[in-house]
């Protein structure tokens, strides 16, 4: 049993979203995955979703058509206040600079690199629930 | 009659007269004024200044005889600078052995008195007298001698004088000659365009240069309007501005392309100074064309060098960039699916699967730390190093907790004495020692724990931190190649390594203006030193005023 309800992969490569799907449910997580290939099919399904569910959405930076900043600042509007959202960067990327610009988005509660491993998706429950409100 | 002997030092005194310059002079009122004196004080007919050359008296003033000269051997004055303090007197020639029978006594101006005092020099040298001379035989008093005495000092004094004013007057002209030569030479061959403007915009001189880059003899330039010689166009855009700020006492000067006739268009900066006469008054301007034409050409062509380096070098970190995002992604999937099929299908493999797939594991693994270092070293490049007080002994603590497993593994040591605290950058100082460090932990000897130990001494102006290793140690010859980058030395079954660890220490240490040293003994240990400068160079550039 996992914190989350539901948790969100968008990300381009398609080997990494299988593995990390592998990884997470090896976790323990049960509930709801979805998997979104481009940033344009992902915001057009957070804007139709009541957003009820306890989700975390792991999001690339390296990506065609949206990269993964631009698909936060473009949900902002939308997850912002909801603390039933958590945004982690799930990224191949270690660059400093995007290390710094995901520090300024408030949204972006974690950075994380590839690949993402059981211990990491742990702690990252354990501080959403530890955040979360009674 | 006594033919006068010569004086001790003569050719001295000879020297010393001709120097003053003033045998064959013309007369001079001065002069003439002191024989005037001398005739009317001692009240004789005749009174003379008489200087003794080499074979004549020469009078430089002379009253009551119309002869300018006389022979030396014949002079009374001849006789009387042998005593050159002492007056002369005869006061009858006619009853003296001396005089009694010279062609002056004997004949015209038939002299019988004669008193004449020494002109004479400081040091002693008598150049000739001041005398006074009767066709009576007489004798002077006191007040007489004393009077010829102060006239004939008189007389030196104006030789002395006049012969410093011609000194002064010959070598202020070989001066203004020399300065003359000099402004000539530096004006008509410099390689500059010189040329002269009055106030009605007329040249007034040219040097060679700016005839020959205008095309024009002296002749055809010297006396005509510069709207002429330019063209009204350039004359009015170029010119007129210039010269009317300088003839307002201000100079001006600017860059501009100008159409020679004699050289095509050139890029010059020119010079308007006004040019001022000894009273201040402005009566012109010197206009002064540098040819900046090459120096320009030069200069864009460097220009547009840079900026194609500057775009090369872009477009090279972008590929760089491109490239290990999208090698990334295979390797990962290598590495992320290989190790899956080993950690939750062990038990369905063969031992030959199973070590074909740990092959496959290793080699993923591999090329991603390759990557890792790739891109570590490429983002050095575009990395801003900041300088910040940092702890050594704190960041070797940190390097010690990122090191644990490799130490754990290898069942050896790391010790370090205390570190001082330098100017650098953290994160960068954290990689440079972890490579050193975890390059001595790894290549040991077979059957002996590594230890690795850091120390640091502070030398004139430098830190010096070392890294001792107790490894297999480098070949001389070898030691020159361990900072190049993918360079290794060993085969990788042996010393896994991407050959990136020691290139990145030393770039780093060169982006702190430092450097790394290596020196080793084969099967003993390495001994790596950095190399810090007391004061990092941006720091140090800013901390002057």
């Amino acid at each position: 049993m996992t914190f989350f309800e539901r948790i969100v992969l968008i990300d381009d490569n398609e080997d990494d979203n299988f593995f990390h799907g592998i990884v997470i449910r090896k976790a323990g997580f049960q509930g709801e995955l979805r998997v979104f290939e481009n940033g344009v099919d992902a915001l057009a399904f957070l804007q139709t979703d009541p957003l009820q569910l306890r989700t975390c959405v792991f999001v690339d930076i390296n990506m065609p058509m949206l990269d993964g900043f631009e698909v936060v600042a473009q949900a902002t509007p939308l997850l912002e206040g909801k603390t039933s959202t958590t945004v982690v960067m799930l990224t191949s990327s270690d660059a400093p600079s995007d290390r710094d610009r995901a520090r300024d988005m408030p949204l972006i509660k974690a950075f994380v690199t590839k690949p993402l491993k059981a211990a990491s998706f742990h702690q990252l429950v354990n501080e959403a629930q530890g955040t979360a409100p009674r | 009659m006594l033919i006068p002997p010569r004086p001790e030092r003569e050719a001295e005194r000879l020297a010393r007269l001709r120097d003053f310059g003033v045998l064959d002079t013309l007369p001079e009122q001065a002069f003439e004024d002191i024989t005037a004196l001398a005739s009317s004080i001692c009240g004789t007919p005749m009174a003379l200044i008489s200087l003794i050359d080499e074979k004549r008296q020469w009078f430089k003033s002379v009253k009551g005889m119309d002869t300018r000269e006389t022979d030396r051997d014949m002079a009374f004055c001849a006789h009387a600078i042998l005593q050159p303090y002492d007056m002369m007197e005869v006061p009858d020639a006619q009853q003296d052995w001396r005089f009694k029978d010279n062609p002056l006594v004997m004949g015209a101006p038939n002299i019988r008195f004669y008193a004449g005092m020494p002109i004479t020099t400081p040091d002693g040298l008598a150049l000739g007298t001041v005398c006074v001379a009767d066709r009576e035989a007489r004798q002077l008093t006191d007040t007489h001698r004393s009077a010829l005495q102060s006239l004939a000092s008189l007389v030196l004094h104006l030789l002395e004088r006049d012969r410093q004013h011609k000194e002064h007057a010959r070598r202020e002209a070989a001066e203004a000659e020399r300065r003359l030569e000099y402004l000539s030479a530096a004006s008509l061959t410099g390689r500059d365009l010189m040329a002269f403007v009055d106030p009605g915009h007329v040249y007034r001189f040219a040097n060679a240069t700016y005839l020959d880059y205008w095309g024009r003899t002296r002749e055809d330039l010297v006396g005509r309007p510069v709207a002429e010689v330019m063209g009204t166009p350039q004359y009015e855009a170029l010119a007129r501005g210039g010269l009317d700020q300088a003839l307002a006492g201000r100079q001006a000067s600017f860059e501009s392309t100008i159409d020679f006739p004699g050289q095509g268009s050139r890029h010059v900066e020119t010079t308007y100074v006004p040019a001022r006469n000894d009273a201040g008054d402005i009566i012109g301007v010197v206009v002064r064309t540098h040819d900046i034409h090459t120096l320009k050409l030069r200069e864009e062509q460097l220009r547009a060098s840079v900026s194609l380096l500057e775009h090369k070098t872009l477009e090279q970190q972008r590929f760089i960039h491109i490239i290990s995002h999208d090698l990334r992604e295979p390797i990962n999937s290598i590495s992320n699916f290989s190790g899956l099929l080993m950690d939750d299908h062990l038990a369905e493999f063969s031992p030959a699967t199973l070590h074909h797939l740990q092959r496959v594991h290793a080699g993923g693994e591999r090329m991603k730390a390759s990557l890792d270092d790739l891109m570590r070293f490429v983002q050095l490049e575009q990395h801003a190093v900041s300088f910040d007080p940092v702890d050594i002994g704190q960041l070797m603590q940190q390097v010690h907790e990122d090191l644990s497993h490799a130490i754990a593994q290898s069942g050896g040591r790391l010790d370090w004495a205390a570190l001082p605290t330098v100017q650098g950058d953290r994160s960068l100082l954290r990689v440079l020692l972890q490579n050193l460090v975890a390059n001595g932990l790894k290549f040991s000897r077979p059957g002996v724990a590594p230890r690795v130990e850091v120390n640091a001494e502070r030398r004139e102006g430098e830190i010096r931190l070392t890294v001792q290793d107790n490894g297999i140690g480098i070949a001389a010859s070898q030691l020159d190649n361990i900072f190049d980058m993918f360079k290794r030395l060993h085969p990788r079954k042996r010393y896994q390594g991407t050959g990136l660890g020691l290139s990145i220490a030393r770039r780093i240490a060169e982006l702190h203006g430092g450097q790394v040293r290596v020196t080793s003994e084969p099967e003993v240990g390495s001994r790596f030193c950095l190399i810090l400068p007391d004061t990092p160079p941006s720091t140090a550039q800013e901390a002057r005023p």
